[in-house]
């Protein structure tokens, strides 16, 4: 079954710039257009794209939120323009730069005003919090109001929030955006658990790399309003040649190790960037052949920025 | 968290009454977390909001009457439109005044993905319990200004007076709706919005007729205070209308909320078909 189904998907905003007192200068502004997707039941989906792409603006258009210029959208078999309250029924959504929670109230009131706003009967609702409380580890957090919350603690929050109605589709708009490395860690565990346990589909956008490796089978590149690309992120890093940068940090100054396949970049201190194809070698592979020559203190895998990955497909004209 | 009743959905038709009932109930809650400040607010707030009637009062002392208005029938006037206003502004006005904010940081996208009407969870989202402080506070002028009058009471009257009361709200939130409207457009758009809410209630509280002919007329259409306290005032004092109005006028200003209500719905379902075709 199809989820989302977009034809020629678009949208344009006429932009007013003041030439003078009284004459002003109309300009269109396509932010989307001419997207045509298809988002199958249990799929998780990675929209990434440079800041202004179209991404937020594209959810928008599926949630119903935003009247798409140009195309059709259909989501759940709904168009979310003109069935918004009951499209709403049926998805979650989480911005990731804006809360839904109840500032000055314990964390468990906005559950329970959400159960209200969403019509959840309560045996319903004991059980999907109780799931949801196992799931993001939030039994401890209910009685806290979220304002004393940390953002690692408030996103999981948030996330329990537009899943309470069960939503069969749940859309996420930067979810990991100022988390630290165990908050973000955690937040994917948990979305992994509700798209395999619940099947539920996910689509979020994202500028971390790490998020779509871990979640999504599948990445849509969206550049300037449109699709440029859409398949799995192997593919992806495979056709744009991305390279990705081990730093080791080894037991005293040695020259520049030479490894097949690998370059070393810089050598700083005991530190050294070693920058290799994910086509030619594994980093598991690289790590080992450096311990062969050296002794390692410690490392770190550098993952391309999706600025770079994007440049790099218009560089090389993929489709 | 109260375990809630399974009657919780039935009070209001599709729940919406109970829903703003339980909007409001939070936000009361989460002002009560920060006692001190807000007792210090409500407090702060009820006292500017009566240090209005000290300008009236001092021009009372000086002029005696204003429009052949004695000082007790200009209380009256500034009590009956006060009160209607404050309670306008304590359950339509101050949370609709907030759609520019919510525009703004975005606030209002995470009310069109729930499955509501954005204007229910507009109401239920900013409710300030300090303004119903602000109401009560308006209450003794018209209570006061009536005992002053020596009104000959009737049923008929008694009704009049909370129909009148009614009415007036009704126009003023109607009036605030509109305006707030205005921040679909322009999310600066504050000043000009309060020149027709708080400037609106401010020339209410003066007999229209001792007015310039321009800014009279202002009250009869773009800003129909006249209809909020003014008009229905002859009908109370048992008086004629200086301008020549006849009386089924005032009989009638109390429905004048209905054409302007009517065009605050019709302005809100423009306003939100604009911003979801053009967003923030």
């Amino acid at each position: 079954m199809n989820v989302i189904e977009t034809v020629a998907l678009g949208k344009s905003f006429d932009i007013r710039t003041k030439k003078s007192v009284v004459r002003r200068e109309r300009t269109t502004v396509n932010a989307v257009s001419d997207v045509n997707l298809v988002v199958r039941a249990g799929e998780m989906v990675g929209f990434i794209g440079p800041n202004g792409a179209g991404k937020s603006t594209t959810i928008k258009m599926l949630t119903g939120i935003l009247a798409p210029s140009t195309g059709d959208a259909r989501v759940l078999g709904y168009v979310p323009l003109d069935d918004r309250v009951k499209l709403a029924q049926r998805i979650g959504v989480v911005f990731g730069q804006r809360s839904q929670l109840w500032w000055d109230l314990p964390l468990g009131d906005s559950f329970s005003l959400l159960r209200h706003i969403y019509r959840v009967p309560v045996a319903r609702f004991d059980i999907s919090l109780a799931w949801l409380s196992g799931l993001f580890d939030l039994a401890p957090l209910l009685p806290i109001p979220v304002r004393q919350l940390s953002l690692g603690q408030r996103m999981r929050g948030e996330l329990a929030a537009a899943l309470l109605h069960e939503p069969e589709l749940l859309f996420l708009d930067e979810p990991t955006i100022g988390l630290d490395v165990v908050s973000k860690h955690a937040v994917r565990e948990a979305l992994t658990v509700l798209n395999r346990d619940r099947g539920t589909t996910v689509v979020l956008t994202t500028h971390d790399l790490a998020d779509i490796e871990q979640l999504c089978e599948r990445v849509v590149i969206i550049d300037h309003g449109r699709v440029i690309d859409d398949g799995s992120l192997a593919e992806l890093l495979d056709e744009v040649g991305a390279e990705r940068t081990l730093v080791v940090e080894l037991d005293r100054v040695h020259e520049p190790l030479e490894i097949a396949g690998v370059q070393c970049d810089r050598v700083e201190g005991r530190q050294q960037w070693l920058r290799f194809r994910r086509a030619d070698i594994t980093a598991a592979a690289v790590l080992t052949r450096v311990t062969e020559l050296a002794e390692v203190r410690d490392f770190a895998l550098e993952e391309p920025e999706i600025e770079q990955i994007v440049r790099r497909i218009y560089l090389d004209g993929a489709p | 968290m109260a375990s809630p009743r399974p009657s919780d959905f039935t009070l209001g038709g599709d729940g919406s009454l109970a829903l703003y009932r339980r909007l409001i109930d939070a936000r009361v809650r989460a002002d009560l977390t920060y006692r001190f400040s807000f007792a210090l607010r409500v407090l702060s707030a009820m006292l500017v909001t009566a240090l209005d009637y000290v300008a009236i009062w001092a021009l009372m002392s000086k002029v005696k009457t204003i429009g052949g208005w004695d000082r007790w029938q200009v209380t009256y006037l500034y009590g009956a439109s006060s009160v209607a206003f404050r309670a306008a502004d304590a359950f339509i006005g101050g949370p609709v005044e907030r759609c520019s904010q919510y525009v703004r940081v975005g606030t209002f996208d995470t009310f069109l993905v729930r499955p509501r009407s954005a204007l229910l969870q507009v109401l239920g989202h900013d409710f300030a319990l300090r303004r119903v402080g602000q109401l009560a506070a308006m209450v003794p002028f018209l209570v006061i200004a009536l005992a002053h009058l020596h009104i000959i009471w009737s049923v008929g009257k008694v009704l009049f007076l909370i129909a009148q009361l009614l009415g007036a709200a009704l126009l003023f939130s109607a009036v605030f709706v509109i305006v707030s409207c205005l921040a679909f457009w322009s999310p600066e758009s504050r000043e000009i919005a309060n020149a027709f809410t708080y400037g609106g209630a401010t020339v209410a509280e003066y007999p229209v007729h001792a007015m310039a002919s321009w800014i009279r007329s202002l009250t009869f259409t773009i800003v129909p205070v006249a209809f909020t306290a003014y008009f229905p005032a002859f009908v109370v004092f048992d008086a004629p209308n200086p301008l020549g109005v006849p009386r089924w006028v005032s009989y009638a200003s109390p429905l004048a909320c209905v054409p302007v209500g009517l065009l605050a719905a019709v302005v809100w379902r423009f306003a939100v078909r604009r911003y979801r075709s053009t967003g923030s």
